[in-house]
């Protein structure tokens, strides 16, 4: 997994105004939690566009007043009017422990589905998993090309090696969807073809097996 | 136009909404929304007004949600009738919008088209409003 530097310093005091003075001087607070003790530092909010600002996931190197944690970002808080980054959780990741985090999906190849005229819907962007720190990809790779009209692909068939999937088996991730025009297509063309082509049509429907996946 | 099917009340105070908004102001459905900058009643004609705009440009592709409810009456004496002999009768529903809230989502669509939909959406709101767009977007 790629990862970003930050570095921070740690509060003086924990109060409400010294809160207001580090975000009026361009400052994001922070808090690191799940090591020994928790830390409560504030940071540059410049530094944070390449973390917060973009699809992919981090794992994050801290250095806070010359002392070093990895961690990885936990939750983000923005401001309801303005959408600065008003407060960040860090979770501390150690290498034998497992981390759970969201991953985003990666779909590659040209369904063939859409080639047909199907429309390709992905409903996840991310999904949930549980990993060491040394397992945790980068994304989750999912070739769409063997799917037809009407398949999916649900997160149960999702595989990866020492990742566990932690959303429902039955979730769809991306599937291939009818269109309009294929619905009123279907019809016609049904009426055009001969009786005989009937049993033909239902030969590739048995044939149609489960999608690849990664 | 929205309302509710029921109410246990028929007539609400008027109140006066205060701060900004602490719910309803992050994206949750789509990839881009049309967040208020102001506090307003927003009416059920207003928002279907900008519904009807929104929809007609994304010419049916994509999916729209409508994020407020209009779950507020309003009552309106009638005309030419002296002040006083109780509160007058329910005319409308508004929705309470606080600074911050976010009205309206689609996803579906282009940014380009999100985005002038979301503005002639807008022209059929009575706040300002601005466009916004989910932080981990990917054109």
């Amino acid at each position: 997994m790629k990862s970003i530097n930050i570095t921070g310093t740690l509060r003086k005091e924990i109060s409400k105004q010294e809160v207001k003075n580090l975000r009026k001087a361009g400052k994001v607070i922070c808090v690191l939690y799940g090591g020994e003790q928790n830390v409560h530092f504030s940071a540059e909010a410049l530094q944070f566009r390449n973390l917060v600002y973009t699809p992919h996931v981090h794992t994050v190197h801290l250095d806070i007043d010359g002392k070093t944690y990895t961690a990885i970002m936990q939750d983000a808080q923005f401001h309801p009017i303005h959408d600065n980054i008003i407060h960040i959780d860090f979770l501390e990741i150690k290498p034998d422990k497992n981390v759970t985090i969201q991953i985003p999906v990666k779909v590659t190849g040209a369904a063939e589905g859409v080639k047909a005229g199907g429309r390709l819907i992905q409903k996840m962007r991310k999904v949930q998993i549980s990993a060491l720190p040394a397992h945790l990809p980068d994304n989750i790779e999912i070739d769409i090309t063997p799917l037809k009209i009407g398949d999916s692909v649900r997160v149960g068939d999702l595989k990866k090696e020492g990742v566990t999937f932690l959303d429902s088996p039955n979730n769809i991730v991306v599937g291939v969807r009818v269109t309009r025009q294929v619905v009123e297509e279907t019809p016609a063309a049904a009426a055009a073809a001969p009786a005989a082509a009937a049993p033909a049509a239902a030969a590739p429907a048995a044939e149609k097996k489960a999608p690849e996946k990664k | 136009m929205l309302q509710p099917k029921k109410s246990k009340f028929r007539k609400a105070h008027k109140m006066k909404p205060k701060g900004i908004a602490s719910r309803g102001h992050q994206l949750a459905f789509g990839s881009f929304g049309l967040k208020s900058l102001e506090r307003c009643w927003v009416t059920q004609r207003q928002l279907e007004a900008a519904r009807v705009a929104l929809t007609r440009f994304m010419k049916r592709e994509g999916q729209s949600w409508i994020r407020v409810f209009p779950d507020k009456p309003i009552t309106k004496k009638p005309l030419e009738v002296r002040m006083g002999k109780g509160k007058g009768a329910p005319e409308y529903w508004v929705a309470v919008v606080k600074p911050g809230t976010i009205m309206f989502e689609a996803e579906g669509v282009t940014l380009e088209v999100a985005k002038e939909a979301m503005r002639l959406a807008a022209q059929k709101l009575p706040v300002t409003t601005k466009f916004i767009i989910r932080p981990d977007y990917v054109a």
